[in-house]
């Protein structure tokens, strides 16, 4: 009890500061995300965009005397404009030939807290370097792991040949002690041969041993050659799925568009990226953001600063990911699109609005979704046949959804026999259509 | 005497040579020369102990082990800006215009992300409807040649723009002022806005007089229907120093002048073949080379249908036709007579006096005479419907053709030759051309500019030429996209674009609008002619790349000209939009009524024959042509359409005459040697001189070849002073280094001989013949030639013929009766057909899905070659050259099967007999001489896709099975390579990929997928295969699924049309066809089940999923069925 007041109080000073810390922290959040929200597509907190730096526009209205109009120009800029009350809301509206959006549904706390938000925006240090993406995994480090592995062999070599040497030279002072003869003259070879010989059984069991665990790992990996499930090359710019399909909900066909036309989903064009990156300009969603839509820029020749194309392109060489041997044609097409496979992206690609930069999922990832949106759990690595020949063996397929399935239909009623075969366990599957066949993919 | 008809493929086959029987018992011709690789000098390089073997074979392994640990990072770059109509993986098609100076062709080309990779003709608009021959097709393989000038030269250096165009506006300028000679020499221009541009840019060079444009039609002076401005039609030529000459390397010059003085007009009229039921052909290849052949090819297989047509009438046009040499056209004739080069005045004589009874006295022979007055009958039973045409560019002949044809009735509208609307091409004034020629020869001429022509090349005093070319006094200027023997000669290159980089207006024929539209950016630092020549006129500045000074030109010439004459569109944007999308469009045109003026016709002496004991014919064939593409290696790896020899120029002679030149008599091994082409039997050579020129060449013995004529192919000979044209110019070695074959001096050989130098100007025009010697050179020479490779040893029953009579009158039976096999079943024998008998249980294609099935038309089907190129084209099919063609190694996955036909037995042992006999005449008039005049099958011969395939059953890995679409897949990444596949094919149309063609030594000059420019025309929608693997015809099955698709995505079935395969897409003449069989509406479900539909090799029971349409000729006697019931035939025993 001796201590109970002052555990009260200092309960009561840990709820204050807790609430205190919380209190900013909630509010500058607040005032963060409400500014992504509303007015990040047109200001940014420190440089001028397609509407003026928002930094220190409170001061400025407070300057001009006209520190409540502010909330009134937020909530409506061309009325107060037109008003005829406030001269700096027409300074102002003169900033650039498009209007101001009005965002009526603000009310003046959370106006406030994204002024404040944007007063409180400290210019990011330049030399900050991209570096890792938020799932952690950038880049593939094959080489590290076998130079350990290297540097360990002699290492321990090294040891061995160390201790071997020292026992040696033991076994002959205890030798010479003994005053027992050592046959100094045999070979290396012959010394070997007769240690096999005295432990045939060892050595033999540990040649099957070996040959019997190398073979099997040989095998393993052999089976992995050219297996491309979760492979994740680097890429030029540190392009975040994450973000773009994830956070933001962009649909997968907006950049890869030609996935419903064509063999290829596509890679984005670099013009395709600017339809939003002429004005987002720049990004703290992550350390090196910006730079990396700097990268964006460089590739469409954009001068972020003055808003114009220099005309000056370089293309971006991305590492291709997904990669199929060239004997094999993937149609997209066939998949994807609605009238065809209608299959989700999903099956294929796995959760990619998880991801960062563009990988090749996993089986067990995928399986993790089976269920949803028709996508059905298999069994073998990605990318191999035996993956794409276990969904052709699975996937039903709607004869009735277009006149070329009700044709094909049809002319299989006119054969009811084989008509029976393959529907017999109620559902005709791509494999019972051909889909099994060399000629579909190989040619 | 029996009237049994045996086939062959070429004089070996007739005679069962020796060498013959033992490869056609081989599945495969396989065997290397060891002798010759043992011997080969080069074997030093490539010593290879035991040892070495194991050090390889140890570091291979380890290679591979390493080489699969890694994952290769491959860099896919997406466009910056993507062009809106590019879908990456999607086919674009653009309609265009193909035009050489030569040939004339509405094209449709397919491009690739920018990429042009397939050509093929247009069928929905334009003049040709679709007629392309193998250069056009092959074309788009001339855009990536990599000895393509990159930029302009001046005096054999790389150049700039800027220097060239102040240099040369300076040097025209200072010549122009003295009063100096400048002239521009060009191949026939059917472009209207370039004839304006050239004469603008003459003019801006000096004031000249000019000549009013009258009207061709009411002879009134022209005006411009815009500014009402008088219009000039060019430039007094005699008087001015500034001229425009036009030179076309084969002429039709004489006929232009004959027209000129029976009709008053210096025209070509416009043929419509379709219209004739009778054509008599005096050597005028009008299938692959003559005029418009691409229009006359589709229009004549129109005629050439046996079956009922829509109005109810049944007819085939009935062909004669008069050669030397034999050409396409010739083959496919009803009737066909060898003559002499000399005697086509006599023939023509001989026709006119039999159709008009005007008789000018020639002598002719009994033989010829005969064929003249049967051919002259058949024109005067179908007066109005018939049409004579002579090849000759001699006006006395043409004035005799046109008598001919007016005594016939056959000019007029909507006649077989309609004189009123006549043709651009060919406008060439041999004349002038010979003017020009001495003038610049004796130093005459002060500027030359050559646009198109390689006069250096094809004159016939081209040598003369070129030293005039390079004298430094005369500023000399080409236009060439190659530094080739003409432009390597003139001080400065302005190379222009080729011709999937260029805009261009063509009026082929009057009222015929067409456009060439570009592909491709340009791939160099070129500049299109037109827009050099503005720029020198100073009528345009130098613009970059994306120059669109010459389009705008052509956008504004064509308001002011041919959008007022339109049909069909009110405002020119709507006309200019649709004429490029469509290619071409037509306007209206005034009819007028051309006069004959009974032009006196020539003197008998005139036309006299030679007495010469040889005569040689200068002549093009199909694939090569005039010569402008002797580098294309597609167009060297087509088999010739006759000869089926490939990367060669060779003399073609009769046998008989070989028979006596070379002393080959009896039966003894002598008669062997140089006779029969096979992989190590060479060929004799022969020096062949006229006047002073003397070519050495190979002889290939050509049935159906007058006597004491001999061929020698045009095109060939290029790049003699090593001029850089393309590396499969040049001949390569015979062993695997792949080197140039080079002369004494270490000089590069080109490809045979120019036999431009036999041609001769006489009377103004180009003579393509002349009196010859031929001797022989006591040297050999392999040719590579494919006739007798994948022979089908005893299996004749592949041909069904029959004449046109029998399928009017006639029963299917009768010509096309189902094969009947003898079976045994319970101790009695009975006949059954053989389609219900198998081995197998059905494979389950009929009504399932799709049953993918072609009809190949054998009576439609000339032969031409078109469908090899595009099949080699859209599958990637690897050039091989020739010494692999040697070895019959050939990868075309189609081939096309040239069968020789003539009358058994008893002829051949009378003619062995006559052949014995003391002063034989050679009789023409006998027909059935076997190898004299023998009649010709093409037969197109692919995979057949049979539900039955010999070749499933047999493979070990399971690499080829059979889809339930009825296609015999081919899995390659499964391929072992025992070839037991090919083994068991029965229509021998597998081939093994022997090489890494992309990468071995052996093909660096001639295979375009070793050139990184070249290889830029690869299909990417079809594997490139590897060494190792069995490869053949997969019916296009990326086009297939392509087809299946886009019908998927439009919710419909598929349709004809859908999916078509490369060869039926390309066939002028819709001789193949493709479609889905199980659907009862298809076009290929009604051919096959018509009446002259029938499977090869039926008997063997492999039910393949391809139907040949028996092959019907208008000839009176139908020809007996090589066998129809197979039971009793010999070889049967074997199955």
């Amino acid at each position: 009890m001796k201590f109970h007041w002052t555990n009260r109080l200092r309960v009561a000073t840990f709820i204050t500061v807790l609430t205190f810390l919380a209190a900013i922290p909630v509010k500058a959040q607040d005032g963060k995300s409400l500014f992504k929200a509303n007015c990040a597509s047109c200001h940014k907190a420190l440089k001028n965009s397609t509407g003026p730096m928002l930094q220190g526009a409170k001061a400025r209205w407070t300057d001009a005397g006209e520190a409540d109009n502010i909330y009134k120009w937020v909530k409506d800029p061309v009325g107060l404009a037109n008003s005829g009350t406030s001269p700096y809301a027409v300074q102002i509206s003169e900033y650039s030939p498009t209007a101001m959006t009005a965002q009526g549904h603000l009310t003046n706390e959370e106006i406030d807290a994204i002024l404040d938000y944007a007063d409180n925006v400290k210019p990011v240090a330049k030399t900050a370097v991209a570096s890792s993406d938020v799932d952690g995994k950038d880049g593939q480090e094959e080489g590290g792991a076998l130079l350990w592995i290297i540097l360990l062999i002699v290492v321990f070599s090294v040891v061995i040949f160390a201790a071997r040497g020292v026992r040696k030279q033991l076994a002959y002072v205890v030798a010479e002690k003994e005053g027992e003869e050592i046959e100094l003259n045999k070979s290396i070879k012959e010394k070997l041969g007769e240690w096999i010989v005295r432990n045939w059984k060892f050595t033999t069991i540990a040649f099957v041993l070996l040959a019997v665990t190398g073979g099997a790992d040989l095998m393993k990996r052999g089976f992995q050659v050219g297996v491309y499930a979760d492979y994740k090359p680097s890429q030029p710019i540190n392009y975040s799925h994450k973000l773009h399909a994830g956070e933001m909900g962009i649909d997968c066909k907006y950049c890869h568009n030609s996935a419903e036309k064509s063999k290829h989903a596509g890679i984005p064009t670099v013009n395709v990226c600017m339809n939003c990156h002429e004005n987002v300009v720049e990004s703290d969603y992550r350390l090196g953001s910006t730079e990396n839509i700097a990268k964006i820029h460089a590739a469409a020749g954009y001068d972020s600063e003055t808003r114009k194309y220099t005309g000056n392109t370089s293309p971006i060489v991305w590492n291709k990911a997904h990669n199929l041997p060239d004997h094999v044609f993937f149609s997209h097409a066939q998949h994807v699109n609605t009238k065809t496979g209608n299959i989700d992206c999903k099956q294929c690609h796995g959760n990619v609005p998880t991801y960062g930069l563009g990988r090749v999922s996993t089986t067990e990832e995928i399986n993790q979704l089976a269920g949803t949106d028709g996508i059905i759990p298999l069994t073998k690595p990605l990318l191999t046949m035996g993956w794409c020949l276990e969904c052709h063996n699975e996937k039903a397929v709607d004869l009735t959804k277009s006149d070329y399935y009700k044709e094909l239909h049809g002319r299989l009623k006119s054969r009811p026999d084989f008509l029976r075969k393959i529907s017999e366990d109620d559902k005709i599957t791509v494999r019972e259509l051909g889909g099994w066949e060399c000629a579909k993919c190989h040619y | 005497m029996s009237m049994k008809k045996t086939y062959w493929k070429g004089l070996d086959e007739k005679d069962q040579s020796p060498e013959f029987v033992q490869n056609s018992n081989k599945e495969f011709r396989e065997d290397l020369s060891v002798d010759e690789f043992i011997g080969s000098e080069a074997i030093g390089d490539f010593q290879t102990g035991r040892r070495d073997f194991l050090k390889f074979l140890g570091f291979g392994v380890a290679a591979a082990t390493l080489a699969s640990c890694e994952t290769p990072v491959i860099k896919s770059i997406p466009y910056v800006n993507k062009p809106e109509d590019v879908t990456p993986g999607v086919a674009n098609w653009y309609a265009s215009t193909f035009y050489d100076g030569n040939d004339y062709s509405n094209i449709l080309v397919k491009a690739r992300e920018g990429r042009p990779i397939w050509v093929k003709g247009n069928k929905d608009f334009g003049l040709t409807k679709g007629g392309i021959t193998p250069r056009i097709g092959a074309s788009v393989l001339n855009l990536y040649n990599s000895d393509r000038l990159r930029g302009p030269v001046k005096s054999g250096e790389p150049s700039e723009w800027s220097v060239v165009d102040a240099e040369v506006k300076g040097k025209l300028k200072d010549i122009a002022a003295n009063g100096g000679k400048i002239r521009l020499m060009s191949n026939t221009v059917i472009s209207p806005t370039t004839q304006k541009i050239m004469y603008d840019f003459l003019d801006s060079l000096a004031p000249v007089q000019r000549v009013a444009r009258f009207d061709a039609i009411t002879g009134q002076p022209m005006y411009d229907p815009e500014t009402g401005e008088q219009l000039f039609d060019g430039i007094e030529m005699n008087e001015s120093d500034v001229e425009r000459v036009e030179y076309d390397a084969t002429s039709y010059s004489a006929m232009r002048k004959a027209n000129e003085e029976s009709f008053g007009y210096r025209s070509l009229p416009t043929y419509d073949f379709s219209l004739a039921r009778v054509v008599v052909s005096i050597d005028a290849d009008f299938m692959a080379n003559w005029l418009m052949h691409t229009k006359y090819n589709v229009d004549f297989a129109e005629t050439r249908k046996p079956e009922k047509r829509e109005d109810g009438e049944q007819w085939m046009s009935k062909h004669f036709h008069f050669e030397s040499v034999m050409s396409l056209t010739g083959a496919n004739a009803d009737s066909r007579c060898p003559i002499k080069p000399s005697e086509q005045g006599a023939v023509a004589a001989a026709i006119l006096k039999y159709v008009t009874g005007k008789d000018l006295g020639v002598a002719v022979s009994d033989e010829i005479d005969a064929y003249a007055a049967k051919a002259a009958d058949k024109l005067k039973e179908h007066k109005g419907q018939s049409l004579v045409v002579a090849g000759a560019n001699d006006k006395g002949i043409q004035l005799i053709v046109n008598e001919i044809n007016h005594a016939l009735n056959n000019y007029g509208t909507g006649k077989t030759i309609d004189l009123n609307k006549e043709i651009y091409l060919k406008n060439a004034d041999d004349a002038k051309v010979e003017e020009l020629v001495n003038d610049v020869v004796g130093g005459k001429v002060d500027a030359l500019l050559i646009v198109g022509a390689n006069p250096v090349y094809s004159l016939p005093n081209g040598d003369a030429f070129g030293e005039a070319l390079a004298n430094e006094n005369m500023l000399s200027v080409s236009f060439s996209e190659f530094a080739d023997e003409t432009a390597s000669k003139c001080t400065y290159i302005c190379p222009d674009h080729n011709y999937l980089e260029s805009w261009q207006d063509m009026s082929p024929s009057l009222g015929e609008y067409a456009i060439q539209q570009p592909v491709i950016r340009p791939l160099f630092d070129t500049r299109q002619m037109q827009e050099t020549l503005l720029v020198w006129s100073g009528k345009a500045e130098r613009a970059d790349k994306e120059s669109k000074t010459y389009y705008n030109y052509i956008r504004e010439f064509s308001k002011k000209w041919f959008f007022p004459t339109s049909k069909d569109y009110s405002t020119f944007d709507e006309f200019w939009n649709w004429t490029v999308h469509n290619g071409s469009s037509i306007n209206n045109t005034d009819i007028w009524t051309a006069e004959f003026k009974n032009p006196s016709l020539p003197a008998a002496s005139s036309l006299k024959s030679s007495d010469a004991a040889w005569e040689v014919v200068a002549y093009q064939k199909s694939g090569i042509g005039e010569g402008q593409y002797t580098a294309n290696p597609w167009l060297q790896e087509l088999p010739d359409a006759i000869t089926k020899v490939c990367w060669d120029n060779y003399v073609t002679m009769a046998p008989a005459d070989c028979y006596d030149l070379f002393n080959i008599t009896g039966n003894e091994k002598g008669k062997w040697d140089g006779l029969y082409i096979e992989q190590e039997t060479p060929v004799n050579m022969v020096n062949v001189t006229v006047g002073e020129q003397v070519l050495k060449l190979p002889v290939y013995p050509l049935p159906g070849q007058a006597r004491g004529t001999i061929g020698v192919a045009l095109g060939y000979g290029r790049a003699e002073n090593q001029e850089a044209i393309g590396s499969a110019a040049f001949q390569i070695k015979l062993d695997q280094t792949g080197d140039y074959d080079l002369d004494a001096d270490g000089n590069k050989k080109p490809i045979g001989g120019n036999s431009y130098k036999f041609t001769s100007f006489v009377n103004g025009s180009i003579r393509y013949y002349a009196d010859a010697d031929v001797a022989d050179a006591n040297e050999k020479y392999f040719l590579a030639c494919t006739q007798t490779h994948h022979t089908i040893m005893g299996r004749t029953s592949i041909l069904r013929e029959t004449n046109l009579e029998s399928i009017i009158s006639g029963h299917k039976d009768d010509y096309n009766p189902a094969h009947e096999l003898h079976v045994h079943t319970k101790g009695h024998g009975e006949h059954v057909n053989a389609t219900d008998v198998s081995l197998w249980d059905e494979h389950p294609v009929e009504f399932v899905g799709h049953r993918w099935g072609m009809s190949v038309d054998l009576t439609a089907c000339n032969g031409c070659g078109v469908c090899i190129v595009a099949c080699h084209s859209e599958n990637n099919v690897p050039v091989v050259g020739k010494d692999e063609i040697r070895r019959a190694r050939d990868l075309h996955w189609l081939r096309m099967d040239r069968y020789f036909s003539s009358i058994d037995d008893d002829a051949r042992a009378r003619w062995e007999k006559d052949k014995r006999a003391e002063g034989n005449d050679w009789s023409y008039a006998n027909l059935e001489v076997p190898e004299d005049n023998p009649s010709v099958v093409f037969m197109p011969m692919m995979c057949h896709h049979c539900n039955h395939a010999p070749c499933e059953t047999v493979c070990p890995v399971a690499a080829t099975t059979h889809s339930n679409e009825g296609l015999n897949m081919m899995a390659y990444n499964r391929c072992i390579g025992t070839r037991y596949c090919g083994n068991n094919c029965p229509y021998k149309v597998r081939r093994f990929n022997w090489f890494n063609y992309r990468d071995y030594r052996k093909f660096k000059h001639v295979n375009n997928s070793q050139d990184e420019m070249a290889r830029m025309v690869l299909n990417p929608d079809v594997t490139v295969r590897s060494r190792g693997v069995m490869e053949k015809c997969s019916f296009c099955v990326q086009r297939i699924q392509e087809g299946k698709l886009n019908a998927k995505a439009e919710s419909r079935a598929v349709a004809d049309g859908d999916v078509v395969t490369a060869c039926a897409d390309s066939c002028p003449n819709g001789a193949i066809v493709f479609g889905d069989w199980n659907d009862e509406e298809s076009l290929v479900r009604s051919k096959t089940s018509g009446d002259r539909a029938y499977q090869a090799l039926e008997e063997i029971g492999v039910k393949p999923n391809l139907w040949y349409q028996v092959k019907v000729r208008n000839v009176e006697e139908a020809a007996e069925l090589a066998h129809v019931d197979t039971a009793d035939e010999p070889h049967n025993e074997e199955h």
